[in-house]
């Protein structure tokens, strides 16, 4: 028995605090609810083990204004019951029991959110709060379902039948919201105790028990039910989408279509981009004489648009990512890749996970959590830092541009997909070794819930895209700032009048250091200035092409600050004469930044999620040296193209 | 459970039991919305005869062949 109700005074605040953790099945509409109440941007997904760490926040100021209470809300990772089977259910039953390490929640209310158009087996959870006696109240969420499908709902008699405040929430315009609030910020001042009962395992006799009491429910509260039209949609696209055949074929064009695109729907922004912070280093330079002027225009301008011009193509990942994980094709497609993933080690839960790092391997990791297989997990973890991430989009932009001059941008875009590709090749091959070292005989689970398709709001993936595209400026900018500081001071410094432009950079401090460094990076075909691109890419891989601009001082007369850097590349050579960047030393940086983990993020979540220094430090030293030692060998095999 | 051969899409079966050694798999199946007695129907094979896709009610779900194996129907 554990306490459960606990209220507690905020020092700074007279009011109340009132701690909500909104629960429910996967993909039932908690995270939606969360997004409207507290305004975050936190993303709300569309296939089963969306959530796997809770978050917390308050009401908007709109509702927190006429609250009595401060209300704080925690939305929780989807769970079926309160016998966690992962990870993530694990997470929920914690913040409800209060045993959550991180911070002390103390919960006064759980809000069970439930899809009104499953409500019959929904219904389970809630007679699990009952029967363990925790104060609920309960929202219906996919209210415009139920308009849209006519379901009559008499809520009056499922408020009987719960004994609790019932409410209608509609997602999509977010409607309901008011009703919400008032039915939570009321007095929650009796403490009670939790009964462990709930939280046992059922026996079958349970779970038919539970059964006939959410059909005498159902049966009383929406009895004249009609057909579910979205049901039927759902069933005429799985049709296609799932089909043995087209279904593979659906899966193959779609896929392909989001990672071309990434480039060629990309191409123009970027253009515009380009152009406009050619414009402003040109201005800054002619207004601001001087080593000032200088500094601003081809130091901090030219270092910002080196990594401001890869936005659009984060943001069109993410948008595409995003539209698939909330249509509910995503869940479809672990199904679709069950078997194939099994001959590596993996199941189709593990494509989720997977795809999502794609975009960043930091949240990819954490959604490893609703894997129940301790064996998959650890295969997921390990490859999905080998899988193109949004960090790598620049480099792999600025080389294929360095390699395909004059390419259209559709070759480029195949260019990319084969990249991505590659990088799949690689994390296959890794599977299926790390699938044979690791010995297990716990059986990979699949059993998920297919969620019915729904089209996604524009309006909502936009801002996501937004959010995300920013979220990497955040992440990027600082570091660039400081280091765009650091390399512009170490390239243009010592200095005199007298010395020319050539002379300043081989006599300048990075010079000096770079050569002590250079041996490294010789076998790869390469010398000091990339080899220190290469060292600054450890602090984010994006940080390799601003670095480099700074470093060939890519500006000059030309606007285009990346056109500048690619034909200082080219002109780039040793001291005898030989060119630096070869198609030989270019596809080597390509396959060392496809295999190496440079994320230090990336490092200290891996070893957070798997609990071990020892497994992410070996991860880490094996990944860079088999990235260096294939960069090597590339550089040495292809030398004479 | 029948073989996949004797399984007809878009058909209707009942599951007369749920079975496993696997007492968690049994649970979760039960959690999923699926009970002995209950009517449902396949409406695809996929993944190489791997994956089965069911319907019930106005529930799809996704079984792998091992989950599948613990209904009796």
């Amino acid at each position: 028995m554990s306490e459960f109700l606990n209220h507690s005074v905020s020092k700074s605040s007279a009011k109340e605090k009132l701690n909500v953790a909104l629960v429910g099945f996967p993909n039932s509409g908690k995270t939606t609810l969360y997004n409207w109440l507290t305004g975050s941007k936190f993303k709300t997904v569309n296939y089963p083990g969306s959530t796997v760490e809770y978050s917390s926040g308050t009401l908007i100021s709109k509702f927190a204004a006429s609250a009595h209470h401060e209300i704080q809300l925690v939305d929780t990772p989807g769970i079926y019951s309160f016998d966690p089977q992962s990870a993530d259910e694990e997470v929920t039953l914690n913040v409800i029991l209060n045993r959550s390490t991180e911070h002390s929640l103390n919960i006064n209310l759980v809000l069970i959110v439930i899809d009104a158009t499953q409500l019959g087996r929904q219904l389970f959870l809630v007679q699990k709060l009952i029967k363990a006696k925790i104060p609920f109240k309960v929202v219906l969420t996919m209210a415009d379902l139920l308009l849209k499908n006519k379901i009559n709902f008499n809520l009056k008699k499922l408020k009987e039948h719960l004994e609790t405040d019932v409410l209608l929430f509609d997602g999509t315009l977010g409607q309901g919201l008011t009703e919400i609030v008032q039915a939570v910020d009321t007095d929650h001042s009796n403490t009670k105790t939790i009964d462990s009962l709930g939280f046992e395992k059922w026996t079958e006799d349970l779970h038919s028990e539970a059964r006939q009491w959410s059909k005498k429910i159902v049966n009383d509260v929406a009895p004249d039910s009609k057909a579910n039209l979205t049901l039927e949609s759902t069933l005429k696209l799985d049709k296609y989408l799932l089909h043995p055949i087209f279904g593979y074929i659906f899966f193959f064009v779609i896929m392909t279509f989001l990672f071309t695109s990434i480039y060629f729907l990309a191409a123009p922004f970027m253009d515009l981009i380009e152009k406009a912070f050619g414009f402003l280093g040109d201005f800054l330079k002619n207004n601001i004489p001087g080593l000032f002027g200088e500094f601003l225009s081809e130091g901090i301008i030219a270092a910002i648009s080196g990594v401001a011009i890869f936005v659009p193509q984060i943001f069109i990942l993410f948008i595409f990512i995003y539209t698939l994980e909330a249509s509910g094709y995503l869940a479809r497609v672990a199904a679709l890749i069950d078997r194939p993933l099994s001959a590596i080690g993996l199941g189709g839960r593990s494509f989720v996970p997977m795809l999502s790092g794609f975009a960043c391997a930091i949240p990819a990791i954490i959604a490893t959590r609703n894997i129940s297989s301790k064996k998959e997990k650890i295969i997921a973890q390990s490859l999905i830092p080998l899988l193109t991430c949004s960090a790598r989009i620049p480099v792999y932009s600025l080389m294929i541009s360095f390699l395909f001059k004059d390419a259209s941008y559709l070759l480029a875009g195949f260019v990319m997909a084969a990249l991505y590709l590659s990088s799949i090749i690689v994390a296959a091959v890794a599977s299926a070794v790390l699938s044979r070292l690791i010995d297990s005989k716990q059986k990979s689970k699949l059993m998920m819930d297919l969620p019915l398709y729904r089209a996604p709001k524009i309006k909502i993936v936009i801002l996501y895209g937004l959010a995300r595209a920013k979220s990497f400026l955040k992440k990027a900018g600082p570091i660039i700032f400081v280091l765009s500081i650091i390399i512009w001071f170490a390239t243009n410094f010592p200095r005199n009048s007298e010395m020319s432009a050539q002379q300043i950079a081989q006599n300048s401090y990075a010079a000096q250091v770079g050569k002590i460094i250079e041996p490294v990076f010789i076998p790869m075909g390469l010398d000091w200035r990339a080899g220190f691109g290469i060292i600054s890419a450890f602090a984010a891989r994006e940080v390799f092409v601003s670095s480099l601009a700074l470093i060939f001082n890519a500006e000059g007369e030309d606007d285009q600050q990346q056109l500048s850097l690619l034909d200082k590349m080219h002109q780039a050579k040793f001291p005898d004469g030989r060119p630096i960047f070869t198609v030989a030393s270019s596809l080597g940086i390509l396959v060392f930044f496809m295999i190496a983990l440079q994320c230090l993020a990336t490092f200290a979540i891996l070893r957070r999620e798997t609990g071990s220094l020892k497994i992410a430090t070996a991860q880490l030293v094996t990944s860079n040296l088999v990235a260096y030692a294939l960069a090597v060998s590339i550089n040495y095999l292809f030398r004479f193209i | 459970m029948k073989l996949a051969k004797e399984i007809k899409i878009n058909t209707n079966y009942n599951i007369r039991q749920i079975n496993s050694e696997d007492l968690l798999i049994v649970q979760r199946l039960n959690e999923l919305g699926l009970y002995s007695g209950l009517d449902f129907k396949i409406l695809n094979i996929l993944s190489f005869g791997s994956v089965y896709i069911l319907q019930f009610e106005d529930s799809i779900v996704a079984l792998n062949k091992m989950e599948m194996s613990c209904l009796n129907f």
